[in-house]
């Protein structure tokens, strides 16, 4: 024989076998590939192990079939082969002379039929479960079960690497033809060795250029797991159905009629349903192709691997038509057809986008139906069926089996997929076959992939939140408890104040007359500018009694930024507590034409009864929250008065409030769950208790309050409850909370090891996960976490929950149709939550507030929130991440957009870039990078005039120029690392004390090295942080500050300075309490 | 992913409910119940400017009744 690749060099091993050596050939791409796999995890059960099971009907001789079986060995060198790499690493398969195929014998004829297919499955399973030494051929091995006397079951199992699904019909039909006749005619062989030469004689460039050109602009590869495969390899498990036989006619029909191949038909078929499950236009998937390619003579009686994987690109426009895009895919595919043979692995590198795909797509043309079965019979002996168990390794195999009903199977890796997904994305891949042969024209985008059970179970079922109730004014409810419970307390705060039902209701109706005598009418907004205290309350039922709304500022936001919100946002009054009175008048002169300022009276109390007329009424504004737009305007999400209540009362239904409890108000107050936390426990004749914005922020602060007040329902967001048990994991004792029922998290994704050190210190308080928008009146779904944190996991994400009562949640695909469940789709909101829109800003309201089109009430809106979400099949809610640039800071919304807007306009700043990145501490942070004149410290002071704390970057690093891109566009990951740039500004450490605090300072910022002048703040130090720094300070130097003391001396001089006046005073409160004069 | 709500080569019209309320509505789309079309197909841009040029007044119709006694204005 001449094979031009043949190396005439030995192996590196095996040299016992060396004259036995027939031959050695190199490999081709899939079976480097293979290679590569089989030797990865040799540990591991191997997944290319590959079975055929034949039923043979008819007189049978033992020993001739085997005789058979070691003639089709002798004719087909490379089933003789073994696979080895030399010592450089290449490797060859060594082809022996004098194999024989390995040979078993079992007679299972005496046993019942079921006993026998059981015995049957067994030894299939034992026999797949044996793995081959790639080293030691043959990699094929024959059973020949005994079922009766004319019946027999022929089980051949191989390695993939010596012969593909094509090869095994040429493989039967000879061993028959010798079983049936020693001298049968069977032809010359057309040896493995020829493809091999044909495949290395290929044009490779002109493959690489169409390859490149094929996959050129793909943004990244398809992953359809949810989760990366656990290495190794796992047998995979199969779901199938069969198509009816009227839809596979048509279907054939279509493709005929078209000109398009089955396969292609396939192909279009799975890559609209990958786009859809996951929401991508550009897809790619592999698809097993024969390689046998046409001009090499005699290459379809090639018994070897000639297959090989590709990748198919499919780019998806929702508005092409169904066939359109069939009719493209066989075009791009047709082009792709002679650069089949090139490697999967070369193919990869040229994409340059990783692993491009994980699902894979095969049509099985292979003759198994009736005719092609007959022809593999020889003499008396007839195969009467067979069973073709491949081995698939992707953790999506798609496999078609035509016949008068095309047969489609899944195989997926169990431990990726459940069963239940597999099965649902076959019975979609049939209903979109169905839409198919009914109407190919169908636009792809519109076509309708849920059943009408799926499609009842999310719209409907999921949805059914519906609860009748009288509507009741707040301010109604809360007399009504002020009537049944006169003097209970209502309301505490920090500064001492106590307000019972009976002050509370007193105080909040002569507010609101005073508002409406000074001129305020029913229908206005009032702002509000207090510390969070017991006037707090007040002033919210004041102002809701009066038929306003509440608009609530922040005590500490920049004066410009307050008025120019007061004035485009139309306010009518500016209500103020008494010590912010000169604030007030401040914000107010800054407002152009002026604005009234009230200040409110604490000694003004109602005589019973003696309160305005009702006014309001479900449409009528209860409150506008101003958020971030990515404009660099905040917008104001108005709320109504309905959506309120509907989310109080959901509150109080959910956690079943009642005069028992007492919730903690530790929200801003500009932030919206400040509404519920005052408002729920007061028409439920509870307790709120208000907390400074010191306590507030400081996580051993608030949980003693908490534990001194018997606080039952406490709400904070993801980074407030880890800086709390950081805290509590460096030594700090976490209070006993033996009253606190509900600890509720809201704002930002919940990381379940979060939840599982709650539960380990406070196994009593309930995590409940909260989600909702501002925009659909606060919450608007509630999932409640069991302490078995685990079990509630998919895909490693906690649920954000049910919708509330009155509550609908959609989510859509770009066509606005319902995905189903387990698919990503954009949620929108409908129900009650939904308010009426952005204050005064009509253009951003239409396209956020849109029609309703599953509402059963005609002209209701429903809310587009940006996010992408999932629902689990049980019906409840995954949060998946942002569509837009929008992102959430120890759970405030911010656009990077308003920021940047600001940042660019400080006088001298050239360009601006804001990114979020996380600190030392694993907390998420902003960081702003600019050019220009000004320093990082000019910068901070001028954007704490613009914009709210919250929104100021933790970092401001002052860049010469910005990295581009090779196109010129800013190069956003060549973005310096924060904690890259900085040297110890000031003096270095001198004494003990000093260096510990020095080096707690650099350990918590992530610097490498901190000087006593290092600023806490402009190094990214925020209140969370800060917790953790004198949590250290307190553990490591065993004195207890404050995060306060660090708010006033933010350096380690300063902190060194508190040390040395602490030092001789015991544990905490040596510097605290220190909170504020708030009277 | 196209935002049917974002894409600015799409068309769009613009419609009005009972209560006044304007918003943005992919043309493609059927209008859903309660819903008239009041602008396009149009451009995405030009449909908002539409909305911003006539809905002035963003407060419900009804609550607009209730709290001056007038009649919804259309």
């Amino acid at each position: 024989m001449n094979h031009p690749q043949s190396t005439p060099a030995a192996p590196a091993a095996a040299p016992a076998a060396r004259s036995l050596v027939e031959d050695v050939l190199p490999l081709s791409p899939l079976q480097d590939g293979i290679l590569f796999h089989a030797l990865f995890d040799e540990e591991e059960r191997d997944v290319y192990v590959a079975q055929l099971l034949l039923d043979l009907d008819g007189p049978l001789d033992a020993d001739r079939l085997r005789a058979a079986a070691d003639t089709v060995l002798e004719r087909h060198a490379n089933l003789r082969a073994g696979f080895l790499r030399r010592a450089t690493g290449e490797p060859a398969q060594v082809v022996q002379r004098g194999v024989r195929a390995p040979w078993q014998e079992v007679d299972l004829s005496g046993l019942g039929e079921s006993e026998r297919t059981a015995a049957v499955d067994t030894l299939l399973a034992e026999d797949r479960a044996t793995r081959f030494d790639l080293a030691r051929p043959p990699l094929l091995r024959f059973t020949l079960v005994r079922t009766g006397p004319l019946s027999h079951r022929l089980l051949l199992t191989y390695h993939h690497i010596v012969m593909d699904g094509w090869s095994w019909p040429v493989l039967v039909r000879e061993l028959l033809a010798l079983h049936a006749a020693d001298d049968a005619p069977l032809g010359p062989v057309t040896p493995y060795s020829a493809f091999l030469s044909r495949l290395h004689s290929r044009d490779t460039a002109a493959a690489q250029d169409a390859w490149t050109r094929a996959l050129d602009g793909l943004p990244g590869g398809t992953r359809t797991a949810p989760v990366s495969p656990p290495p190794g390899s796992v047998l995979p498990h199969r779901v199938e159905t069969y198509l009816p036989e009227s839809l596979t006619e048509r279907l054939g029909a279509l493709a005929r009629g078209h000109r398009i191949t089955s396969g292609t038909l396939l192909q279009g078929a799975w890559a609209v349903l990958l786009g859809r499950q996951i929401r991508s236009e550009d897809v790619v998937f592999g698809a097993v192709v024969s390689g046998r390619d046409p001009e090499l003579p005699g290459v379809a009686d090639i018994v070897g691997l000639c297959i090989n994987t590709v990748p198919v690109r499919v780019r998806i426009d929702p508005a092409e038509s169904l066939v359109a895009l069939f009719e493209r895919l066989q075009d791009e595919q047709a082009r792709l057809i002679d650069h089949h043979h090139l490697g999967l692995v070369e193919i990869q590198r040229l994409a340059g986008a990783g692993e491009l795909f994980d699902s894979c797509v095969a049509f099985q043309n292979y003759p198994i139906d009736a005719a092609g079965l007959a022809a593999l019979g020889a003499g008396g002996l007839q195969v009467t069926a067979v069973d073709p168990h491949d081995a698939a390794h992707y953790p999506l195999s798609l496999t078609a089996i035509p016949g008068d009903r095309l047969r489609l199977q899944i195989d997926y890796r169990p431990d990726v997929f459940e069963r239940d997904t597999a099965q649902a994305l076959i019975e979609r891949l049939a209903r979109l076959l169905e839409a198919v042969a009914a109407d190919p024209s169908c636009p792809v985008g519109t076509v309708d992939l849920l059943s009408p059970a799926e499609r009842h179970r999310v719209l409907v079922e999921w949805n059914d939140t519906a609860r009748d109730e009288e509507y009741a004014e707040v301010v109604e409810r809360v007399r009504r408890q002020a009537g049944r419970r006169p003097d209970a307390v209502a309301t505490t705060d920090d500064t001492g104040r106590e307000l019972s039902y009976t002050d509370l209701v007193a105080r909040a109706d002569a507010l609101a007359l005073a508002l409406l005598a000074d001129g305020v009418r029913p229908g206005d907004l009032v702002a509000v500018l207090s510390e969070p205290t017991a006037r707090v309350p007040v002033a919210m039922l004041g102002i809701l009694g009066a038929g306003a709304a509440y608009v609530p500022l922040d005590p500490e936001g920049p004066v410009t930024r307050t008025a120019d919100l007061l004035a485009s946002g139309g306010i009518a009054r500016l209500l103020a507590a008494p010590e912010q009175r000169a604030r007030a008048e401040e914000i107010a002169a800054a407002v152009p034409g002026g604005l009234p300022v009230l200040v409110i009276d604490d000694a003004a109390a109602a005589a019973p009864g003696e309160r305005p007329a009702p006014a309001g009424g479900p449409d009528a504004l209860a409150y506008v929250c101003f958020t971030s737009g990515s404009t660099g305007k905040p917008k104001g999400a108005m709320v109504h008065r309905r959506g309120m209540n509907n989310h109080l009362l959901a509150k109080v239904e959910d956690l079943g409030l009642g005069d028992g409890d007492r919730v903690v108000m530790n929200a801003p107050l500009t932030f919206d769950i400040s509404v519920w936390q005052v408002l729920a426990p007061l028409i439920t004749g509870g307790q709120v208790h208000l907390v400074t914005r010191d306590t507030a922020r400081d996580p051993a602060a608030l949980f003693d309050d908490a534990a001194r007040r018997g606080i039952t329902v406490l709400e904070t967001v993801p980074s407030f409850v880890r800086a709390a048990v950081d805290l509590w994991d460096t030594g700090v004792l976490p209070p006993a909370l033996p009253e606190l029922r509900w600890f509720i998290v809201n704002g930002e994704v919940l990381p379940p090891e979060l939840c599982t050190r709650w539960y380990a210190r406070h196994p009593q308080a309930a995590i409940v996960n909260a989600y909702g928008l501002t925009e659909c009146s606060d919450d608007n779904t509630h999932a409640f976490i069991g302490p078995d944190v685990h079990a509630q996991l998919e895909h490693g994400r906690l649920p954000v929950g049910r919708p509330l009562r009155n509550n609908s949640l959609y989510l859509l695909d770009a066509a606005l149709a319902p995905v189903p469940p387990g698919v990503p789709g954009e949620l929108f909101i409908g129900g009650t939550g939904v308010g009426p829109g952005y204050l005064r800003d009509p253009r951003r309201s239409s396209e956020r507030y849109v029609p309703d089109p599953f509402s059963a009430v005609p002209g209701s809106r429903m809310y587009r929130t940006g996010d992408l979400a999932r629902m689990r099949a049980d019906g409840q809610l995954d949060f998946l991440g942002r569509q837009d640039h929008q992102v959430k800071v120890r759970g405030n919304r911010i656009e990077l957009g308003e920021v940047e807007t600001a940042l660019r306009a400080v006088p001298g700043v050239g360009e601006a870039v804001v990114a979020v990145d996380r600190d030392h501490a694993g907390q998420q942070r902003l960081v702003g990078y600019f050019t220009g004149t000004p320093t990082a410290e000019e910068v901070r002071t001028e954007l704490g005039r613009s914009l709210p704390n919250y929104m100021v970057p933790s970092l401001f690093l002052h860049l010469p120029q910005f990295p581009l891109t090779v196109n010129g566009k800013l190069d956003r990951k060549a973005l310096p690392d924060p904690g890259t740039v900085h040297r110890p500004a000031g003096r270095l450490p001198a004494t003990p004390a000093e260096k510990t605090v020095c080096e707690i300072f650099a350990s918590v910022l992530g610097l490498q090295e901190a000087g006593m002048d290092d600023d806490f703040f402009a190094h990214g130090g925020h209140s969370l942080l800060a917790t953790r720094l004198t949590g250290r300070i307190g553990t490591e130097l065993g004195v207890r500050l404050g995060i306060r003391d660090l708010f006033e001396t933010p350096t380690p001089a300063g902190i060194a300075a508190r040390l040395a006046e602490a030092t001789a005073a015991p544990a905490r409160p040596a510097l605290r309490p220190r909170s504020r004069d708030q009277a | 992913m196209s935002n049917p709500f974002e894409n600015d080569n799409a068309s769009y019209v613009v419609v009005r409910n009972d209560e006044l309320q304007h918003s943005l509505w992919p043309a493609t789309n059927p209008v859903p119940a309660g819903w008239t079309v009041v602008h396009g197909p149009d451009g995405r841009q030009a449909c908002l400017d539409h909305v911003e040029r006539v809905w002035t007044d963003m407060r419900p119709a009804s609550l607009v009744a209730a709290l001056t006694g007038d009649a919804p204005r259309g």
